[in-house]
């Protein structure tokens, strides 16, 4: 019994030891932003010699947002000559397929890739249409997206630079008006982006590509195996993929870009389960090969590693507080009382979760967005429903493993008939 | 005494969530933040907004004073051709529809509009002109915002520039001035003292070959070497004399370029950028500190926009030429 409950308490101070590190990453990031100099991304740069750019756009049933993204993608400033969209059907069951003809018929450099047979998914989509694509470059935009005419330059021009193997633009949400659920994710994405990411990339760490609003080198990719079609979370793959290999993932924070936000729990729910899934597993298939990696720098593989285990920290709260329960009921809590210990994991939130208060806070003054931080303090709700939401996801993960099942992708579900900005 | 600390440990725990829930129910911060979905870079884009908006308000006004809304409420001074006496000051938004001739120590305090050439004295103080025609600036003029022209552009000795001169022709800065943002076809620094860039004039440009292979754990590169690659350093890299680059090239530290030296792609570094006398660059300059371009340097080629970005300040030293945008958030120094 005294080796359980020496474990009990190890355990215990290894949790209160993994918040202190995501407070001081977290708390340096944050002071970095509002502090620091501040590297410039490569968006000042005109040259007439940008590479040619593919543009894709994986489609499920899309027909309420399909012509909206379209429409905008039209509008671009990128050279045509150098400039091809391929929305790609996949298996839709709607009228996608018409939608997208119908826009193929009008303009040629719109080539819709239509699939109906092979993996479905949207790795397994991008995968067909890089084989179809004939672009240098990689974009790839959800299809509830609303670029701005001059997003493709500013996130094609960062190629310019021999080193950069992906690239990682802003998401700002446009439902943010729709409910309280929409507001606080709206707060997430701006920690996330504008302290998060940016800092990431002062100081010359590790920014993730996430999959949309973003861009790679398509034959570099396809020669390190393209997708991953059994991950849900190819966007991180590919992040650590391309780091182990020396290429280099920038953020830029002025290649801006709208999105729909969930506006209902139950699918926020799924969504972020499905992030977590698909992380924790490139968590365990990327750990060792990213400190192994001959091109990283020491920084670059502890805060990639501290990135990678992003999705495992709420596990390991969850498994704290319960360890102190436990504890408590034995009678051990010589170090924390148990009632102490969930307020210290709700303080956590304040101090070291992936996008802790007073990151968003900062995020909001450096938008100008001064009055939604008075919502911080909801977040203290969201951080315990990510939190159940993610441990179930790394459970999945540890399914997946065990059981050596296949993962399904899941698309998350949209909202908008008409996607747009509500001033 | 129970109830009383219920009551107090609920409103003390409910404090912080009061001025959440008001925003919530007032929704004064809902809305997205902002995305300019025109946006569009542009180097000439003030003044070419500017011209826009003006011609909007006033192009079909007559000679005289006029009440016009631009982006906000101003007064217009309209004329069909203008020599500014010296030592004058004009207090309005000045429009004049063809040349313009400005005396020595004029000021010009809010933004000009020529339709056709304009001809600046020296001394000048001007918030901003925007000409359809040549521009030549008389030296140690002062540009509080920005200058344009459609043709050339010549400016003299000592002028600052303010955020930006840009034209669509020729653009030609003497020694002396200083500026952050500059954008011409070509731009040529101290055109008389120009000296033949590496590779002539006559050099048909050249790209860099697709799929060339990458170079790594370079820190310096003898004279007359060729290396057929793109060259990353973890560190400072120097290339000597006379070497030929047919790649791309970042470091991670300082990049120094000798004399002479020919680099057909970009060059990238998170330091400073020094380019030798004489060098030719064919691709972009980018740098997260400083980029010096030594005498004769050029960069890019005609028919094609290159950049040259130093983020810490940039020095344009004599008969360097840039085809395309130069740009700092620091210090811009010719000379």
């Amino acid at each position: 019994m005294e080796v359980v409950i020496l474990i009990l308490k190890g355990y215990l101070l290894f949790t209160i030891g993994i918040m202190v590190i995501y407070s001081i990453r977290h708390v340096i990031f944050t002071l970095n932003r509002l502090f620091s100099e501040q590297r410039i991304y490569y968006q000042d740069i005109i040259d007439t010699d940008l590479k040619t750019v593919s543009v894709l756009i994986p489609m499920h049933n899309e027909e309420k947002v399909a012509a909206h993204i379209l429409n905008l993608l039209i509008e671009a400033d990128y050279d045509r000559d150098k400039l091809e969209i391929i929305p790609i059907n996949d298996f839709s069951e709607d009228g996608t397929r018409a939608i997208l003809d119908s826009y193929a018929a009008k303009y040629p450099f719109i080539k819709p890739l239509h699939r109906n047979e092979g993996d479905r998914g949207k790795p397994a989509a991008l995968n067909a249409a890089m084989e179809k694509a004939s672009g240098e470059i990689i974009i790839v935009f959800d299809a509830d997206y609303l670029p701005p005419k001059g997003l493709l330059k500013n996130i094609a021009v960062c190629f310019t630079d021999p080193e950069v193997g992906a690239v990682m633009g802003r998401v700002v949400p446009y439902n943010t008006k729709k409910n309280i659920l929409t507001r606080l994710l709206d707060l997430e994405r701006t920690g996330g982006y504008q302290v998060d990411q940016q800092a990431r990339y002062n100081m010359k760490l590790l920014p993730q590509y996430g999959g949309t609003v973003g861009g790679f080198r398509r034959k570099e990719v396809m020669e390190l195996g393209s997708f991953n079609i059994r991950s849900l979370a190819e966007d991180t793959e590919l992040t650590y993929r391309l780091a182990v290999n020396g290429w280099k993932i920038l953020y830029a924070n002025r290649a801006e870009c709208y999105e729909e936000v969930p506006e209902e729990w139950e699918v926020r729910a799924r969504q972020i389960r499905r992030w977590s899934r698909g992380h924790n597993d490139v968590m365990f298939r990327y750990f060792f090969r990213l400190l192994k990696a001959r091109h990283l720098s020491f920084r670059e593989k502890f805060d990639g590693s501290l990135l990678l285990m992003i999705y495992m920290v709420p596990v390991i709260l969850l498994l704290g507080l319960l360890d102190s329960l436990a504890l408590f009921f034995l009678g051990e809590m010589e170090i924390f009382a148990g009632l102490f210990f969930l307020i210290f994991i709700g303080a956590y939130n304040t101090f070291g979760n992936f996008a802790p208060f007073y990151q968003i806070g900062t995020g909001c003054f450096l938008d100008g967005a001064i009055h939604r931080i008075l919502l911080l303090p909801l977040l203290l709700f969201n951080f315990f429903f990510n939190m159940w939401h993610i441990t179930r996801g790394f459970l999945d993960t540890a399914l997946d493993i065990v059981s050596r099942r296949k993962a399904h992708w899941q698309k998350t579900e949209r909202f908008g008939n008409d996607p747009k900005v509500e001033a | 005494m129970l109830l009383l600390c219920t009551i107090l440990l609920v409103g003390l725990f409910m404090l912080p969530f009061l001025p959440a829930i008001r925003e919530v129910m007032r929704k004064d911060d809902a809305s997205p933040l902002f995305i300019n979905m025109e946006y569009s870079k542009d180097p000439r884009y003030f003044a070419i907004s500017f011209r826009r908006l003006l011609l909007k308000s006033a192009g079909d006004l007559p000679e005289g004073i006029h009440n016009i809304t631009i982006s906000k409420s101003e007064t217009i001074k309209i004329t069909n051709q203008a020599d500014v006496p010296s030592d004058s000051l004009i207090e309005n938004v000045f429009y004049v529809k063809n040349s313009l001739k400005t005396g020595s120590k004029v000021s010009l305090q809010k933004e000009t509009y020529c339709q056709g050439n304009a001809q600046i004295g020296e001394s000048n103080s001007i918030k901003a002109v925007a000409c359809d025609g040549n521009v030549d600036v008389g030296k140690d003029s002062t540009f509080l915002r920005w200058i344009d022209s459609e043709k050339d552009m010549t400016i003299a000795e000592n002028c600052n520039l303010g955020i930006s001169a840009t034209c669509s022709g020729k653009l030609s800065i003497a020694v002396g001035c200083t500026f952050m943002r500059l954008y011409g076809a070509p731009i040529i620094i101290a055109e008389n003292n120009m000296i033949s860039p590496a590779g002539g004039e006559s050099v048909k440009y050249r790209t860099v070959v697709d799929g060339a292979p990458t170079e790594r754990g370079i820190s310096s590169l003898p004279p007359h070497d060729i290396r057929n690659s793109n060259l990353i350093a973890e560190g400072s890299l120097s290339i000597g004399e006379h070497a030929v680059i047919h790649g791309h090239i970042k470091s991670h530290g300082k990049i120094v370029l000798g004399a002479s030296a020919v680099v057909m792609g970009n060059l990238f570094a998170e330091k400073d950028i020094e380019v030798g006398p004489g060098s030719r660059v064919y691709g972009s300059i980018f740098s997260q500190g400083c980029v010096k371009l030594q005498q004769g340097v050029t960069v890019g080629d005609a028919g094609r926009i290159k950049s040259v970005i130093g983020k810490k300040g940039i020095s344009l030293e004599c008969g360097v030429r840039v085809y395309g945008y130069v740009a700092t958030e620091g210090k811009g120094i010719v000379g």
